[in-house]
C-alpha cells in the first residue's frame, strides 16, 4: 500500500534539535486506530493481536513488540502500531471481534505524532500545556488527553515495548501539526532550538 | 481557574473542560400539550442559585466524557463529582459563604437580605 506520493502534514520539516536538551521529530505515518468497546469484551482480542490486553488503569498505556494500547476513555482505546501495519490490524480486529459490540476506525492520517526527547523535553512541553508533565507526575507509560498550545492533543510517554525512541509523543490533529511544530521550536528556544517559520507566516511570542 | 476532578481521569485544569450548564433536566414527554409559555420555560430558563448547584461538565480535551458536578456558586468550590445518570450525592456546604452574607437567591434583593450586626437598611457593603 506504500505510495511514493504519500506525504505527512510535516513533510517539509526535518528534525530540530538543541543537543541533548531537546529534540523534536515527527514519527511519520505511525499507525493509529481508535477502538471503542467495553474493556472486558475487547481484552481477549487485544491480547491475541497486539500481545497486550490493554492498560489496567486509566490514563496509562500497555506496549508489547512495538504495538501499544493507550487508554483514552473508559470505553475507548487507541492502538499505536508501526507504520503500514494498521490496516491489517484493523481488519483482523474487526473479524476477531465479530459479534462483540465494538468499533474500529483507522485514524492514522488524522493525528500526527510528534516526538520529543532530551533532558529538557518536559520543560519545553510544560510551557504549552496546563497538564503536569514533570517526570514525577507523568511517568513512563502514562497517557493524557489535554490542551497543548491552542490545540487539543494527547500526550504519551511511550514505554520500552512501544519501540518508539522519543521520551514524549504528542498526538495532534493533522491540520494543527505545523502550528504545534513551530510552537515547540519556539518553546525550545530557551534551550537553543532554532525558530521555525509557520507555513501561514504567522508570528507569535510565548508569554515569558 | 478551577481544578476539576474528572471521574475517569482525575484532577485536571479547567482549560480541558467545557461547562454544560444545569444538570438533571428532564425533557417533558407531553411537549405537544404544553403551552408556549411552559415550553419556553423549559427551553430557555435555568436555575441560577447561589449555593449548591448541580451542573454538567464535559472533559472535552481528555477522555471526552460527560459527568456531573456539585458546585457552590458563591465560592466556586466543587463539592462532588459523579458520573452521568447518578443521583447527586449528599453534601454539606456552608451557605451563604460570602463575606456580605447575601441571601441565597442573589445580591441586590434587599427585601430578603441577611442583615449583619451593625448594618442598617439601605447601606451597601
Amino acid at each position: 500500500m506504500s505510495d511514493a506520493r504519500r506525504r505527512s502534514p510535516l513533510h517539509g520539516r526535518s528534525e530540530i534539535s538543541s543537543g541533548e536538551a531537546a529534540t523534536v521529530r515527527e514519527h511519520a505515518f505511525l499507525g493509529k486506530l481508535v477502538l471503542r468497546g467495553a474493556p472486558g469484551d475487547i481484552a481477549p482480542a487485544l491480547r491475541e493481536l497486539t500481545g497486550t490486553a490493554g492498560p489496567e488503569d486509566a490514563c496509562r498505556s500497555a506496549s508489547s513488540n512495538g504495538r501499544s494500547v493507550l487508554w483514552i476513555g473508559p470505553d475507548e482505546h487507541w492502538l499505536v502500531v508501526p507504520a503500514e501495519t494498521e490496516i491489517e490490524l484493523a481488519r483482523d480486529l474487526d473479524s476477531r471481534l465479530a459479534g462483540v459490540r465494538h468499533h474500529v476506525v483507522d485514524v492514522t492520517d488524522y493525528h500526527v505524532a510528534i516526538g520529543l526527547s532530551g533532558t529538557k523535553a518536559w520543560e519545553v512541553l510544560a510551557k504549552l500545556t496546563p497538564f503536569d508533565v514533570h517526570p514525577k507526575a507523568f511517568a513512563v507509560g502514562a497517557v493524557a488527553g489535554t490542551v497543548i498550545g491552542r490545540g487539543q492533543g494527547v500526550l504519551w510517554r511511550p514505554a520500552e515495548g512501544s519501540a518508539l525512541d522519543s521520551d514524549y509523543i504528542v498526538f495532534i490533529r493533522s491540520s494543527m501539526a505545523d502550528y504545534l511544530w513551530c510552537l515547540l521550536a519556539e518553546a525550545g528556544r530557551q534551550f537553543g532550538m532554532t525558530p521555525e517559520t509557520p507555513i501561514g507566516g504567522e508570528t507569535w511570542r510565548l508569554a515569558r | 481557574m478551577f481544578v476539576i476532578t474528572c471521574p475517569y481521569c482525575g484532577e485536571r485544569d479547567q482549560a480541558e473542560f467545557v461547562s454544560g450548564g444545569q444538570a438533571h433536566r428532564t425533557r417533558p414527554l407531553n411537549a405537544h400539550e404544553m403551552s408556549d409559555a411552559d415550553w419556553g420555560d423549559w427551553v430557555f430558563m435555568r436555575d441560577n442559585p447561589k449555593g449548591i448547584f448541580a451542573e454538567r461538565w464535559f472533559h472535552s480535551a481528555g477522555c471526552r466524557r460527560w459527568f456531573n458536578a456539585l458546585r457552590n456558586t458563591a465560592t466556586d468550590q466543587f463539592l462532588a463529582f459523579y458520573p452521568m445518570g447518578e443521583a447527586p450525592p449528599a453534601v454539606e456546604a456552608v451557605l451563604p459563604a460570602t463575606p456580605a452574607g447575601e441571601a441565597p437567591i442573589g445580591s441586590g434583593n434587599d427585601a430578603v437580605k441577611v442583615m449583619r450586626p451593625g448594618e442598617s437598611e439601605g447601606t451597601t457593603t
